[in-house]
C-alpha cells in the first residue's frame, strides 16, 4: 500500500520532470545554504571558544570588578592582592592557587616590534602547578626554573619565520620592553591565538619590568573535586567579601568557573549565528511555498484523475496521502541534494579561507545532527506546504471532478 | 495592442488567483527582507557619514599600539606624556592639539557601585576641538572649565533604572573612586550604551585627583592650509625621532579621523554586504518559483497559445505576454514588500532604540525604494524569459492539439 503511494509520487515526479526539479530546486538552494552556514558558523563559534578555553576544568578564576576591555586585571579599580593567594590556598577544597599577571608588552627582534600579552611564572613549587593548569609544555628548549635570570620561553608561532620575518632559536636575544632577554624555550601549540602569541618569564622580573608591586589582574585556584566547585566558590567569595569588606550583593570582584567565563563569550557568538541562520532560512520559507504552489497546480492538473480515482473506491484519507507524500518527498529530496551541496560549499569555502590566512583554525563542523536535522526540516517544510493542496484534492467530489475540463 | 496584452497578463493573473498570490508572496518575504537590511544597512552608514561631518576633516589622532584587540588598550605599557604633546604641538601645520586621559572608574550613587570609563579632556584651553572630536553636544547643566570636583556624565545616568534604580539629577552628588563629585552636566544621546556610559572631567582633575599623567590619546587639529594626512606622516616622523624609534618599529600610530571612520566604514559595508548576500538567497528561491508558475501558466494555456498564433500574433507577441506576466507578479510581490519592509524596519528600530541602541536606526531613502521596485521587475522578468522564450516558440499546430 505504502509503496503505490510513492510509485504514484515517482510517476507523478517523472511526468513534470521540469517543474518537479525547479520546486527541488527552489528548497535545495535554501538547506544547502543553511547547511554551509551552520557548518561554517559551528566551526568558527569553535575556534573563537577555543582561543579563550585553555585552562583545565577544575579552575575558579578570581578577578575583580572593571571594565573588561583587554586582557584581565585591565580597568580594575581595586586590584587583587597578593596575599590573598596565600589565603585562598588555606580554603577548604583548594589544593594550590596562586596569581597571574598579564601585561602588554614590546617585543623585538631581528628589526621587528611586536605588541604581544607577557605573562608571569611564579616561582618554587607553584611554578609546576601553573605550567599543568594553564597547560605549559616547552616543544624545544626547556620551560623556565628558579635560578633563571633574563630568560624567556615563547609563545609557539614565534617558532615560525612569518612572525617576525625569522624563526626565533633558542639561545637568541629578544627584546622585552628595551630589555634584553635570552630565549630558553618555545611552548606548545596550543591552537589559541592568544597563547601561541604570548610570551612567560619569571615573576619577579615582570613584576620588576612594569614595576608592579603586590598586586595580581588574576587569581586561580584548583579545586580537583568538581562536585564542591560551588561550594568552594561560595568559600572564597565569603573570605574576599571579609578581606575586601563589601557586603553579599555589592561585591567588586567575581569568582567564575572557566565555563561560566565562556558562557558570556558563546553567547554573543551565538546570537550572531541565530541571526544570520534565520536571515538564511527565510529562503527555506519561499522554497516552501513553491512547493505549495508546484502541488496547487499538480492537483488542477490531475483533477480528471482524482475523480476516477475516487470513482474506483479510493478514499478521501488515501488522495490526502498520495498527495502529501508527493510534497514531502519534493522537500525530502530538496533537502538531501542540499545538503550535499551545503556541506561541499562549507568545505570549499573553509579551504579557500585557509589559502588565504594560512590558519588550520578554522574548521567545519558537520555534525549528524545537522545533517539529519536539515534532512527532517525539509521533509517537513515539504509535508506542510503540501497539506493544503492535499486537502484540497482529498475534498474533491468525483463527480465534479470527473466533469472537470482543463 | 501593447495595452491589450498588457488587459490579457493581468486578466491571467486573476483567474490564477491562489497561484499569484503564492508567486506574490515569495517574492514578497525577500524584497520585505532586503528591505529592512539594507535600510539598516543605511541608516548606520548616514549615522556615520553624519559623525564624520560633525568632526571636520582636519583632526588627527595619535594612539599607542598594543596587543588588546577589544576596547581600548587602557593597560598599555607604551606611554603618550607631556613631553610628546610638546613635540607635536611645535610641529609645522598643527593648528592645536591636546590630549585625553582615560581611566576606569567606580561610579558610586545611591549605594551602588557601577563601572565605566572616565574621559579627562583640557575644557579649558581646547574646548571647541574636545566638543568636535567627542561630536557630542551638552543637554543640560554648566560646562566644566578646570574645576576638579565636577563631572559631565553620559546620558545614560538620566535615565531610570538604566545605569542607577533613580536618575542621577543636576547637581547630584556621586563617588568616583571614592572622590566626591558634583554632577555639573549631561551629554546627548550616544546611541550605544558603552559611550552613554562614560563620565567626562577636566583634565585637571585626572591629573590632581586620580593622578594620572600619561594620556590615552593626543587629539590635533590641523591648519587650514595642512593636509592632513601629510601632517600625519610627519608628525609620525617626529615622534618617532623624539621617542628614539627606528622606522617600522614604532610604538604608536598616527591617523587622520578620516582614515579611522574610512576604516570602520569599509568593515561596516563588508558586513552588510555579507547579510544582504545572504538575504538575497530567498530572492534566488522566488525567482525560482516565478519561473516553475510561468512553466505551469504555460503548459495550461498551451492550446490558448496555439489559437493566438493560428490567428496572427507573432513570436515577440506571445514573449511579451508572459514576460509582462512575471514582471508584473513581481513587482507587486516588490511593492508589498517595501511597504511592509518599511514598517517592519520601523518597529524595528523602535525596539532596538528601546535597548539603548538607537545608532542602529532604519533609513529609507527614494533610492532604496526605487532599486527595489526595479529590481523585484527586473528579477520577474528574468525569471519569466525563459518560459515566455519557450512559449512563443511552440509551432502553431501542436499547441492547438496539445491535450
Amino acid at each position: 500500500m505504502i509503496n503505490d503511494y510513492f510509485k504514484l509520487a515517482y510517476l507523478s515526479f517523472k511526468n513534470r520532470g521540469l517543474r518537479s526539479w525547479l520546486t527541488i530546486l527552489g528548497i535545495l538552494i535554501g538547506i544547502a545554504a543553511v547547511v554551509s552556514l551552520i557548518s561554517l558558523g559551528e566551526g568558527l563559534r569553535f575556534a573563537v571558544s577555543s582561543q579563550f578555553n585553555f585552562l583545565s576544568t577544575d579552575i575558579l578564576t578570581i578577578q575583580a570588578s572593571g571594565l573588561n576591555a583587554g586582557p584581565p586585571g585591565t580597568g580594575v579599580i581595586k586590584p587583587l592582592k597578593d596575599y590573598y593567594v596565600r589565603d585562598i590556598e588555606k580554603i577548604n577544597g583548594v589544593k594550590t592557587s596562586f596569581g597571574r599577571i598579564i601585561e602588554d608588552a614590546k617585543l623585538e627582534f631581528n628589526d621587528k616590534t611586536d605588541f604581544t600579552f607577557v605573562a608571569n611564572i611564579p616561582s618554587g613549587s607553584k611554578r609546576k602547578d601553573v605550567e599543568r593548569v594553564v597547560g605549559l609544555e616547552a616543544e624545544k628548549g626547556r620551560m623556565l626554573k628558579d635560578s633563571d635570570v633574563n630568560k624567556v620561553v615563547l609563545g609557539n608561532n614565534y617558532g615560525k619565520q612569518e612572525k617576525m620575518g625569522k624563526a626565533i632559536n633558542l639561545g637568541e636575544k629578544v627584546l622585552i620592553q628595551n630589555k634584553k632577554f635570552e630565549v630558553v624555550g618555545l611552548l606548545k601549540k596550543k591552537g589559541s591565538f592568544i597563547i601561541d602569541n604570548s610570551l612567560v618569564i619569571n615573576e619577579d622580573e615582570l613584576k620588576d619590568l612594569f614595576n608592579i608591586n603586590d598586586t595580581y589582574d588574576l587569581i586561580l585556584a584548583q579545586v580537583p573535586n568538581r562536585n564542591e566547585i560551588s561550594i568552594v566558590k561560595e568559600r572564597i567569595e565569603d573570605y574576599l567579601r571579609k578581606e575586601r569588606d563589601v557586603k553579599k550583593g555589592e561585591e567588586d570582584f567575581e569568582v567564575q568557573s572557566p565555563e561560566q567565563n565562556l558562557k558570556n563569550l558563546d553567547a554573543t557568538l551565538f546570537a550572531i549565528q541565530i541571526f544570520i541562520y534565520v536571515i538564511a532560512g527565510i529562503s527555506l520559507i519561499v522554497g516552501g511555498i513553491g512547493i505549495s504552489n508546484t502541488m496547487y497546480t499538480s492537483v488542477i492538473e490531475r483533477t480528471k484523475q482524482i475523480g476516477i480515482m475516487k470513482s474506483i473506491g479510493a478514499k478521501n484519507k488515501d488522495i490526502f496521502t498520495l498527495f502529501l507524500v508527493e510534497s514531502g518527498l519534493l522537500g525530502f529530496l530538496g533537502g538531501l541534494i542540499g545538503t550535499i551541496i551545503g556541506s561541499a560549499i562549507a568545505y570549499i569555502l573553509i579551504l579557500i579561507g585557509k589559502l588565504f590566512l594560512g590558519s588550520d583554525l578554522l574548521n567545519v563542523k558537520i555534525s549528524f545532527t545537522l545533517i539529519i536535522g536539515a534532512l527532517l526540516f525539509s521533509f517537513i517544510i515539504g509535508s506542510i506546504a503540501g497539506i493544503l493542496p492535499a486537502l484540497q484534492a482529498s475534498k474533491l467530489k468525483p463527480v465534479d471532478a470527473l466533469r472537470y475540463a482543463k | 495592442m501593447n495595452i491589450a496584452l498588457i488587459k490579457y497578463s493581468l486578466e491571467n493573473l486573476r483567474k490564477r488567483k491562489l497561484r499569484s498570490f503564492l508567486t506574490v508572496l515569495s517574492v514578497l518575504i525577500g524584497i520585505t527582507s532586503i528591505t529592512v537590511l539594507i535600510s539598516f544597512g543605511y541608516g548606520i552608514s548616514n549615522y556615520v557619514s553624519e559623525i564624520s561631518n560633525k568632526m571636520g576633516n582636519d583632526k588627527l589622532i595619535v594612539q599607542a599600539k598594543s596587543f588588546s584587540f577589544a576596547g581600548p588598550p587602557m593597560d598599555s605599557n607604551v606611554i603618550l606624556s607631556d613631553s610628546d604633546l610638546k613635540k607635536i604641538r611645535e610641529t609645522n601645520g598643527v593648528s592645536e592639539a591636546t590630549g585625553v586621559y582615560m581611566m576606569s572608574a567606580e561610579v558610586e550613587f545611591d549605594k551602588k557601585k557601577k563601572y565605566a570609563f572616565m574621559m579627562g579632556s583640557d575644557y579649558k584651553n581646547h574646548k571647541a576641538l574636545i566638543s568636535e572630536v567627542y561630536t557630542l553636544t551638552q543637554l543640560e547643566g554648566n560646562e566644566l572649565k578646570d574645576e576638579t570636583d565636577k563631572a559631565l556624565l553620559g546620558y545614560s545616568y538620566k535615565i531610570k533604572d538604566k545605569i542607577f534604580k533613580q536618575p542621577v539629577k543636576l547637581r547630584d552628588k556621586i563617588k568616583i573612586n571614592g572622590k566626591e563629585i558634583k554632577v555639573s552636566g549631561f551629554y546627548e544621546e550616544v546611541g550605544n550604551p558603552v559611550d552613554d556610559t562614560h563620565v567626562y572631567m577636566t583634565k585637571e582633575a585626572l591629573e590632581d585627583v586620580f593622578n594620572l599623567t600619561n594620556y590615552q590619546f593626543i587629539v590635533i587639529r590641523s591648519s587650514p592650509s595642512e593636509n592632513p594626512s601629510k601632517l600625519a606622516e610627519i608628525i609620525q616622523e617626529k615622534l618617532r625621532k623624539h621617542r628614539n624609534q627606528e622606522e617600522g618599529k614604532e610604538d604608536f600610530f598616527v591617523q587622520t579621523f578620516e582614515q579611522v571612520i574610512e576604516t570602520f566604514n569599509s568593515i561596516l559595508k563588508v558586513i552588510t554586504m555579507v547579510v544582504i548576500l545572504i538575504a538575497l538567497i530567498s530572492l534566488i528561491v522566488a525567482a525560482v518559483n516565478i519561473t516553475n508558475t510561468m512553466y505551469a501558466s504555460i503548459l495550461e494555456r498551451t492550446k490558448e497559445i496555439g489559437v493566438f498564433k493560428a490567428i496572427g500574433a507573432r513570436n515577440n507577441s506571445i514573449l511579451l505576454i508572459f514576460v509582462l506576466e512575471s514582471g508584473v507578479l513581481s513587482l507587486l510581490g516588490g511593492i508589498i514588500g517595501i511597504v511592509l519592509g518599511y514598517f517592519l524596519s520601523m518597529l524595528a528600530g523602535s525596539l532596538i532604540s528601546k535597548a539603548g541602541y538607537s545608532v542602529f536606526s532604519p533609513l529609507f531613502t527614494w533610492s532604496l525604494v526605487v532599486g527595489s521596485l526595479l529590481f523585484a521587475f527586473l528579477i520577474g522578468i528574468f525569471a519569466g524569459l525563459f518560459p515566455a522564450y519557450r512559449a512563443s516558440k511552440l509551432k502553431p499546430i501542436d499547441a492547438l492539439r496539445y491535450e
